[in-house]
C-alpha cells in the first residue's frame, strides 16, 4: 500500500512538473526596461561612504548603476540638483518586506540556495534579505554581507535561547566556530522541516555521524525516527547532549517488570557513569544476532 | 560499492591548474593581490588540568601561526581566495577557491575537529591490535581472586560459580581493585576528525549551473564504551577508525518564472574496526578442582560489534514555477537507499557457553553458528512535497502544503532461535526464536496558512495543520497531531514585535496487536502517543535611541499528558531573555545580554517483581521530578580609536539540574537489593530523596587590545580566561565516591576507565602579529 503511495505521489509530482514547464512565461513582465541610469558615480557625490565599502562587496562589479536594487533613479538625481533634496527612491529600510525581498530574489532566487525562500519560516514572519544582510556594509566586507561579524552573532541575535544553549557544558562545537548555524539549516528556507538541509533531523545528523546512519539489524525505534528524542542538538546540561540523565531518559518508556522500573541511586552501575548504557551500549542500532536488547 | 580511484581526479586537477595558471599569466599585470599572515606566541597556566578546555579546539602553546589568508582578483573575473585558521595546530581549517565570476569555481576545503573527551582516563589494558585489548594473566589472577574465590560445585550449581563478594562483607569489592588501577596506564580519550572536501561548480549559460563536490572523512581515536560481561560491567577504549566517502552532484536550471534543482548523492561508511574483543578480567584459569573441567558460562573474552559498514545513495528533485501576484508553486520529491551488508560471526567467543548451568537441561540444538551466515539490511527514506503560496492582494496572502516523508523498512524478517546476553553468561535456545520486525515509520503532513496585513507593518497568521504518523513497531499504528498557530509581527518605526501561539492536541489511533508489549521490556508510549500541548514565542527588538537597541523574547511550552500513574507526566518550558546594544559613542559600543531557562521533566514508574506481571502494587510505585535551570549572561565591549582596538568579551553560563524521587513508604522497589525490603547482612540500606545537584558553570572572558604599528603590521594582546566548574555525581569521581556504599551488591563487579571531566581554571595570554600585504 505504501508503494502504492508512492507510485501515485511520484506520478503527481510528475504531472505537477509537466503542467508547470508547459505554463511558464518566458519574459519576466514585471522587469519592465529601466530608462538609462545615473552612474556609480554620480551617486558617490552624496553616497561618498556608501560607494567606498560597495566597491569592496562583491556586487560591485555586477551592477552597472546603484538603480538595479534601488530602482530608477532619475528623479531622485534631478530632484537633488534642481531642488537641493533627493526625489523618491527604493529605500530599503521604508519598504515592506516582500518587496525588498523580491529585489534580491530577481537574481538570486533561481540557481543559489534562496529558491524556497517564498513561504519560508522567516518569509512567514515578514522579515525580508535586508534583515540579515547588507549589500554595503558600513563596517568593510563581512562574509555574505552579513549585518553582523559571524553568523553565530547573526543568528543569535533574535534566537537568544539558541545562545544560550550553546554556552551548555554539553554542546555541539558553534562557539569553537567549527560549526555553523548554517551547518544544518538554511535561513532562506527548504522543503523539509525546520529549515533543515536534509530531508529530517535524522539525515542531517548522519551527514556527519554516518556510524548511526545504519540500517541495522535490530532497529531502536525512537533512534530511527527522531535524534531528538533523545537528544537536544543545540545544548544541553547533561553529557552527549542527552535531554535528560539515564535512567531517566530511558525510564520514561521502559517502565517494566524488574530491571528497569525501579528508582536506582547515584551509586548503582544503572545510574552512574554511563548508565543504562553499562549494558547497554549499542543502543542506536545492533547487528549482533543477539542484540534485539543492544547489549552486543 | 563505491571504490574511489583518486587517480581519476588527477586529470581534472592539471586542467584546472593549466587553466588557471594561463588565466593568472595573461592577466598578472592587472590583477590585485592583498593578504596577511598572523603569527605569535601562546602561553599560560590551567591549560593541562582538564580536557574540557580544548574538548573542540587546540590551545596552542609556544610558536602558533594564527592564521593566513590571500587574495588574488585579476580584471578578467578570474580570482583566488585562501584562508587558514590555526595552521600549526590539531583544529586547523583551510580553504581555497579559485574561480571565474560568474562562469566556474574550485572550492578546497580542510578541516580538523578534535574531541577531546577525558584527560583523566586509565586502563590495565594493553591494545595488541586493532580493537584487542589484553590483560596480564597475573593482574586477571589477582582480580579472580578479588571477586571469585573459588566456589565449590554442588548439584544445584555443578560450575562452580560464584560470587562470595555480594554477600560476604569481608571481601572487598570496587575499592580493593582501586589499589590494582592505581598502576593503570593512563592515557587521553580523545578522537580527531579530519574532513577534506573539493567542489567545483559550472555555469553552463545562462540558465543552468552545475556543481559536483566530494568529501573524504576520517576519524581516528577512541571513545569510551562500557559492556556487559555475565555480571561484571567493563569499560575498555573502543577504536575510532572510521573512513565516510560522500560525493553529490547538482544540477540547477532556471528560465523566467521556471526553476528545478535536481541532485544525486553517493555516501559510504566504513569502519576498519568492526569488532573489539577483551580479555575478561576475572577468568583466566577457572578449573573445577573436582573434575579438572573448564567452568563453563566463564568467557575467556568478550567480543563487541561495533557500527559496521553501510552505504547511502539518494536522488532529489526539487523544482517549481513563480506566478503573478506573488504566487509559487514548489513540488520536492527525495529517496532514497540506506544499505549495510556484514558477514556475521559466531554469537560468542565462548567455546563452552551452553543454555543451562546445569548440563542436564542443556538444549543440544543451541549453536554459537549463526542462522544466517551474512545479512543484509535496507531501508529506503522518502520524501514527497508540494506548496503552493500567495499573495493575491496586498492585505492577505496563503501558504498551503502537503509533505509525506517516510522510512520504508526493506530488511527481512531474520530470526534467531539461539541467543546469548554476553559470551561470560548461559545461552538459551527458543524454538520460536526472536524475529527481526519491521521498524517502518512515516508521516504525512498537511497545513495550511492564511495572514492578513490590515495596516501598515501589521501581519496577522493563522494557520492549521494535520500530521499524521504512522509506525510499525509501536504501540499505536498511527498518531495524529492537530496544530493551530496563531502570529503576529509588527514593525512601526524604532520598535519590531513577533509573536506567535500554537496549541496541538495528539491523539493515538488503532493499538497495533504487533507492538512489542509494554508489561514486557518495551515501553509504553504515552509520551507519544496522547498529550495536549500549548507553546508561545515572543520576540521584541526596539531602537530606544539612534544608539541604543532593546531585545526582549521568550519562549515556553507547556505539555499535558493523559490520566496516567506511570510514564512521562510533565514536561514544561520557559525562557527569557534581554539583549542589549548601546553605541556610548561613534567608535565604543557595549553590550549585553542575558537568557533564563527553565525545564522540568516529571516521570512515575512502578516495580514489578521478577517473574510477576503488572499490574504494580501501589505501594511499589515512584515518582521523580527532575528541573533543569540555566543563566546565561554576554557583556561585550568595542572600543576603535583607529590606531587602537579595544575589545572584551565575557561570556558565563550556570546550568544545574535538580533529581528528587517520591517514594511510596513500606515499598519494595528492588528484590536484588537497591532498596532491600529487609536488611542484609553487611549492607546499609541506602535511602534517599534526590539525586545531588548537578551544577556546570562556564566562564569565558577574553580582551584584547590591537595596535595598528603602520599600514601594513598591527600588533595583538590578548587574554584568555576560561573556566568550568563540574560537579555532576554521574560522571565526577570525587563527588560519587561518598555515594558509593555497598547497597548495590549485584553492581561492585565493574572496571570503568574513570572518564571524568575535571573543573579547569586556565588563564591564556597570547601575543601575536598580523602582517598585511
Amino acid at each position: 500500500m505504501r508503494q502504492l503511495d508512492r507510485t501515485l505521489g511520484a506520478v503527481l509530482g510528475l504531472v505537477l512538473g509537466s503542467l508547470m514547464y508547459s505554463s511558464f512565461v518566458s519574459a519576466n513582465a514585471d522587469r519592465s526596461p529601466i530608462p538609462s541610469q545615473p552612474s556609480q558615480n554620480d551617486c558617490r557625490v552624496c553616497h561618498e561612504q556608501t560607494m567606498a565599502t560597495f566597491e569592496t562587496t562583491a556586487h560591485a562589479g555586477i551592477a552597472s548603476s546603484c538603480a538595479s536594487c534601488h530602482g530608477d533613479a532619475n528623479e531622485h538625481l534631478k530632484s537633488n540638483l534642481e531642488k537641493g533634496e533627493p526625489g523618491p527612491i527604493r529605500s530599503f529600510k521604508k519598504v515592506k518586506a516582500g518587496e525588498a525581498s523580491q529585489v534580491c530574489l530577481s537574481c538570486h532566487e533561481g540557481k543559489s540556495g534562496q529558491k524556497h525562500w517564498t513561504g519560508s519560516t522567516h518569509d512567514s514572519h515578514d522579515l525580508s534579505c535586508v534583515s540579515c544582510h547588507n549589500p554595503h556594509p558600513a563596517a568593510g566586507t563581512r562574509p555574505k554581507a552579513l549585518l553582523r561579524a559571524s553568523q553565530q552573532e547573526l543568528c543569535t541575535s533574535c534566537h537568544l535561547q539558541k545562545k544560550a544553549s550553546m554556552m551548555r557544558s554539553g554542546h555541539m562545537p558553534l562557539r569553537e566556530g567549527k560549526l555553523e548555524c548554517s551547518s544544518c539549516h538554511n535561513p532562506h528556507g527548504t522543503p523539509y522541516e525546520k529549515s533543515l538541509l536534509q530531508v529530517s533531523a535524522n539525515q542531517n545528523c548522519y551527514s556527519c555521524h554516518a556510524e548511526k546512519r545504519g540500517p541495522f539489524l535490530w532497529e531502536h525505534a525512537p533512534v530511527r525516527e527522531n535524534c531528538m528524542n533523545c537528544h537536544d542538538a543545540h545544548g544541553s546540561t547533561q553529557d552527549k547532549l542527552l535531554k535528560v540523565k539515564t535512567p531517566l531518559l530511558c525510564q520514561q518508556c521502559h517502565q517494566a517488570s524488574s530491571h528497569p522500573g525501579p528508582a536506582y541511586p547515584a551509586a548503582s552501575r544503572y545510574a552512574f557513569n554511563q548508565g543504562c548504557l553499562h549494558c547497554h551500549p549499542m543502543i542506536h542500532g545492533s547487528t549482533h544476532p543477539s542484540g534485539n536488547r543492544f547489549f552486543r | 560499492m563505491v571504490t574511489m580511484r583518486k587517480a581519476h581526479l588527477l586529470p581534472l586537477a592539471a586542467v584546472l591548474a593549466l587553466a588557471a595558471a594561463k588565466a593568472y599569466t595573461q592577466d598578472a599585470a592587472g590583477a590585485t593581490r592583498s593578504g596577511s599572515l598572523s603569527f605569535g606566541a601562546q602561553g599560560g597556566y590551567g591549560i593541562e588540568d582538564s580536557s574540557k578546555l580544548q574538548q573542540f579546539e587546540e590551545v596552542g602553546q609556544g610558536a602558533v601561526l594564527f592564521g593566513a589568508d590571500y587574495t588574488w582578483r585579476a580584471t578578467s573575473g578570474l580570482y583566488f581566495d585562501f584562508k587558514g585558521t590555526n595552521l600549526s595546530l590539531d583544529d586547523r581549517a583551510a580553504s581555497a577557491v579559485l574561480g571565474k565570476k560568474g562562469r566556474w569555481k574550485l572550492d578546497l576545503r580542510w578541516t580538523q575537529n578534535p574531541n577531546f573527551m577525558s584527560n583523566t582516563s586509565r586502563t590495565l589494558y594493553t591494545e595488541t591490535s586493532p580493537g584487542v585489548f589484553t590483560l596480564p594473566d597475573a593482574v586477571q589472577r589477582s582480580l579472580q581472586a578479588t571477586f571469585y574465590p573459588w566456589t565449590a560445585p554442588t548439584a544445584t550449581n555443578p560450575s562452580g560459580v560464584g560470587s562470595t563478594t555480594a554477600t560476604d562483607p569481608t571481601k572487598a569489592g570496587f575499592y580493593s581493585l582501586s589499589s590494582l588501577l592505581a598502576g593503570a596506564t593512563p592515557f587521553e580519550l580523545r578522537s580527531l576528525r579530519k574532513t577534506g572536501r573539493a567542489a567545483f561548480s559550472l555555469d553552463l549559460g545562462r540558465n543552468l549551473a552545475f556543481e559536483i563536490a566530494y568529501q573524504n572523512e576520517g576519524r581516528k581515536g577512541y571513545k569510551n564504551m562500557t559492556f556487559y560481561a555475565g555480571g561484571a560491567n567493563l569499560e575498555t577504549p573502543q577504536p575510532l577508525d572510521y573512513r565516510t566517502h560522500d560525493i553529490r552532484a547538482k544540477l540547477d536550471f532556471t528560465r523566467g518564472r521556471f526553476f528545478a534543482s535536481a541532485g544525486v548523492g553517493l555516501s559510504q561508511f566504513r569502519n576498519a574496526v568492526p569488532y573489539t574483543e577483551a580479555d575478561n578480567p576475572y577468568m583466566v584459569d577457572l578449573l573445577n578442582p573436582t573434575t579438572g573441567s573448564p567452568v563453563v558460562n566463564n568467557a575467556a573474552t568478550t567480543r563487541n560489534w561495533l557500527p559496521p559498514d553501510n552505504d547511502f545513495s539518494s536522488v532529489d528533485f526539487s523544482g517549481g514555477v513563480s506566478l503573478p501576484k506573488r504566487h509559487k508553486l514548489t513540488v520536492t520529491v527525495f529517496t532514497g537507499r540506506m544499505t549495510m551488508d556484514t558477514h556475521l560471526l559466531p554469537i560468542s567467543t565462548n567455546p563452552y557457553i551452553e543454555t543451562s548451568t546445569n548440563p542436564a537441561l542443556q538444549n543440544a540444538s543451541f549453536t554459537l553458528d549463526p542462522a544466517y551466515p551474512d545479512i543484509h539490511a535496507e531501508m529506503q527514506p522518502f520524501l514527497g512535497m508540494v506548496k503552493l503560496t500567495g499573495d493575491p492582494h496586498k492585505l492577505f496572502g496563503y501558504s498551503v502544503y502537503f509533505r509525506k516523508n517516510d522510512v520504508e523498512d526493506k530488511t527481512d524478517e531474520y530470526r534467531f532461535t539461539s541467543a546469548v546476553r554476553g559470551d561470560a553468561s548461559a545461552g538459551s535456545y527458543n524454538e520460536a526464536g526472536t524475529l527481526r520486525e519491521s521498524a517502518y515509520f512515516g508521516k504525512d503532513s498537511l497545513k495550511g496558512e492564511l495572514h492578513v496585513k490590515p495596516v501598515k507593518g501589521l501581519r496577522l497568521g493563522v494557520a492549521v495543520g494535520t500530521d499524521t504518523t504512522d509506525f510499525d513497531m509501536r504501540e499505536f499504528l498511527d498518531i495524529k497531531d492537530t496544530t493551530v498557530t496563531g502570529s503576529l509581527d509588527w514593525a512601526h518605526q524604532r520598535l519590531s514585535v513577533h509573536g506567535s501561539v500554537t496549541s496541538l492536541a495528539r491523539e493515538p489511533g488503532e493499538e497495533n496487536p504487533h507492538a512489542i508489549q509494554p508489561a514486557w521490556h518495551g515501553a509504553t508510549q504515552h509520551d507519544i502517543a496522547r498529550r495536549d500541548s500549548l507553546s508561545y514565542s515572543a520576540l521584541a527588538t526596539m531602537l530606544a535611541s539612534d544608539r541604543l537597541s532593546v531585545t526582549v523574547s521568550t519562549q515556553g511550552a507547556k505539555n499535558e499528558f493523559p490520566e496516567s500513574d506511570t510514564g512521562l507526566l510533565d514536561s514544561r518550558s520557559a525562557n527569557y531573555g534581554v539583549d542589549f546594544g548601546y553605541s556610548v559613542a561613534d567608535k565604543l559600543t557595549l553590550s549585553a545580554g542575558y537568557v533564563f531557562e527553565k525545564y522540568d521533566f516529571g516521570m512515575a514508574a512502578a516495580y514489578v517483581p521478577r517473574g510477576t506481571a503488572p499490574p504494580y502494587l501501589p505501594e511499589n510505585r515512584w515518582s521523580n521530578d527532575s528541573q533543569d535551570e540555566s543563566d546565561t549572561v554576554r557583556l561585550g565591549l568595542r572600543w576603535n580609536t583607529g590606531k587602537l582596538a579595544f575589545q572584551s568579551d565575557l561570556d558565563y553560563s550556570k546550568a544545574r539540574n535538580d533529581s528528587s524521587y517520591v517514594f511510596v513508604p513500606g515499598g519494595l522497589n528492588e528484590g536484588d537489593g537497591v532498596f532491600p525490603a529487609t536488611t542484609m547482612a553487611g549492607i546499609t540500606s541506602q535511602t534517599y530523596g534526590a539525586f545531588p545537584q548537578v551544577a556546570k558553570e562556564t566562564t569565558i572572558w577574553k580582551t584584547s587590545v590591537t595596535y595598528q604599528l603602520g599600514k601594513r603590521v598591527s600588533l595583538s594582546a590578548l587574554y584568555w580566561l576560561q573556566k568550568f566548574d563540574n560537579t555532576d555525581w554521574a560522571t565526577d569521581t570525587e563527588s560519587l565516591t561518598p555515594y558509593m556504599a555497598l547497597s548495590d551488591p549485584g553492581a561492585n563487579k565493574w572496571m570503568f576507565l574513570g572518564a571524568s571531566v575535571p573543573s579547569y581554571d586556565a588563564n591564556i595570554f597570547r601575543a601575536s602579529i598580523r602582517y598585511t600585504f
